[in-house]
């Protein structure tokens, strides 16, 4: 009886590592510069607006992650059939980016919190200006197995 | 009560904690918790059903756990539940590493019941032909 607990538990560490190195490898492969990028899936409009466009599908965010200057801005897309909300890390509370939870900073009023605050439907879009250096990661607040990261520089 | 059980009605009331604190939270702010939900879970039904069946769920594991009757089973579910809240969604690690100790805290009360545990495998051990 005790190898078999210990084979169960050597067995749910190797799925649980191995499904944590996929999901890992999966969000940090595409870096991609996207300067005045295309609009994905044809909702977004003016490109000249963003200097990145983030398209959320029913597979997550594409690109996983983008590079920016400080103050430009990312664009988000949902091109998926059910709503999405991006939000900071860390999920629930969304704190990292400007120090403040989500019961905090939202509706977001100012656009100062990297926060959506609420589901995007299918096909609608939201902005967000980084006036802060670094690699911010954010996630689908409703499905926060979802994410990707935003790396911002001078 | 003696230091072993104390010790086991300390883990139950620990546990069973865990399971009833999101069903409660969720009826006031549910959208912290249906992001925990995989994505293969989702549209079957709305999601604030989907939440609530599976709180209902955590609900009667909780109260089973807390009674303490035949707790492998109830017990084993916790950790399996915990153990998949954690494999899907590793982006959330920082938050969700708790469960890893409550699921392991689950596995211990389910090794309590010395009784199911040992019918369990004797009658593994039975189909196997051993």
């Amino acid at each position: 009886m005790n190898n078999l607990w210990i084979w169960i538990v050597v067995l749910i560490i190797i799925l649980g590592g191995g499904y944590w190195w996929y999901t890992s490898s999966q969000a940090t492969l595409p870096v991609v510069n996207q300067g005045a990028s295309s609009p994905v899936g044809g909702t977004a409009t003016n490109e000249d607006e963003f200097a990145a466009l983030v398209s959320y599908t029913n597979d997550g965010y594409t690109p996983a992650t983008v590079n920016i200057k400080k103050g430009e801005t990312v664009r988000f897309v949902n091109n998926s059939d059910r709503d999405t909300w991006p939000a900071s890390a860390r999920h629930p509370d969304h704190v990292v980016y400007d120090g403040t939870s989500r019961t905090e900073h939202c509706p977001n009023t100012d656009g100062t919190a990297f926060d959506a605050c609420r589901g995007l439907t299918p096909g609608e879009s939201w902005e967000f200006t980084f006036d802060k250096v670094g690699e911010w990661a954010y996630h689908d607040h409703l499905i926060a197995q979802y994410f990707g990261k935003v790396i911002v520089t001078e | 009560m003696s230091l072993e059980r104390a010790a086991l009605v300390a883990l139950r009331i620990g546990l069973a904690f865990a399971l009833l604190y999101p069903p409660v939270n969720a009826l006031i702010d549910p959208s912290t918790w249906i992001g925990y939900f995989p994505a293969f879970t989702r549209g079957f039904v709305s999601d604030v059903t989907l939440l609530h069946l599976f709180g209902a769920a955590e609900v009667v594991i909780a109260i089973w756990i807390l009674s303490g009757w035949r707790i492998f089973w109830p017990s084993t579910v916790a950790a399996a539940m915990l153990i998949a809240i954690v494999v899907f969604n590793t982006s959330s690690f920082q938050v969700v590493f708790r469960d890893v100790s409550i699921a392991a805290m689950a596995i211990a009360l389910a090794l309590s019941d010395r009784k199911t545990v040992s019918a369990f495998f004797r009658l593994n051990d039975v189909y196997a032909g051993r």
